[in-house]
């Protein structure tokens, strides 16, 4: 099974460090507004034009949250919008996906890839045909 | 005990602090000034395991009911 990189802190650095690691084949899970993925739910902040907040971090206003539990996307889920849905996000080696432990909040990452192979990556997942136009 | 400020849609994760006073802060600077943005991105409290330990509450509501820290 693929190792997930550790935070920051396990290497006394500060909390508000990333370390960003190449995906190989790590599993995360993402909330997805419908239970069909879009490319939409693979869209940063800055993608889709929400504004930066002061002193937010660049790296992190362009990545995405998701988590190493299903459950634990499943609970903040429940709390944020119940009719949401949790898709596992396959991070396969060789296609420019990059992950890093973030956040206070245990078991969050900010996954970083083009938002079209993140997509296809869910919706294989899930076992959805992917069309080619994805490609 | 940690807070995040974060997005409804996709629970995109915008910052998250260790002080509530400093998380609500934040968002009121946040929110006053993107107005649009009030209704989608809120405040969410965690416990040390990670786990909501109450509801999301929307900017648009926390502006409202903690006018002392206007």
């Amino acid at each position: 099974m693929a190792e997930f990189p550790r935070e920051p802190t396990q290497f006394g650095l500060p909390h508000s460090w990333a370390i960003v690691a190449p995906a190989e084949g790590q599993v995360l899970y993402r909330i997805t507004v419908e239970e069909k993925p879009a490319v939409s739910d693979f869209l940063s902040n800055r993608a889709k034009h929400r504004p930066q907040m002061r002193g937010e971090p660049w790296v992190l206003y362009n990545g995405l949250s998701m988590f190493e539990d299903e459950g634990q996307a499943a609970e903040l889920r429940d709390q944020l919008m119940p009719r949401q849905h949790v898709s596992p996000v396959p991070l396969p080696p060789r296609v420019g996906f990059s992950l890093a432990r973030t956040r206070r909040r245990p078991g969050h990452y900010t996954v970083w890839g083009r938002p079209e192979d993140l997509l296809m990556s869910a919706l294989q997942a899930r076992g959805y045909p992917v069309d080619k136009e994805y490609r | 005990m940690s807070y995040a400020i974060l997005y409804a849609e996709n629970g995109e994760f915008v910052a998250d602090f260790d002080s509530h006073d400093e998380a609500i802060g934040a968002l009121r600077e946040y929110v006053a000034e993107h107005p649009s943005i009030s209704e989608q991105v809120g405040l969410m409290e965690f416990d040390d395991a990670g786990h909501p330990s109450g509801e999301f509450v929307p900017a648009s509501a926390l502006t409202s009911e903690h006018e002392q820290y206007a």
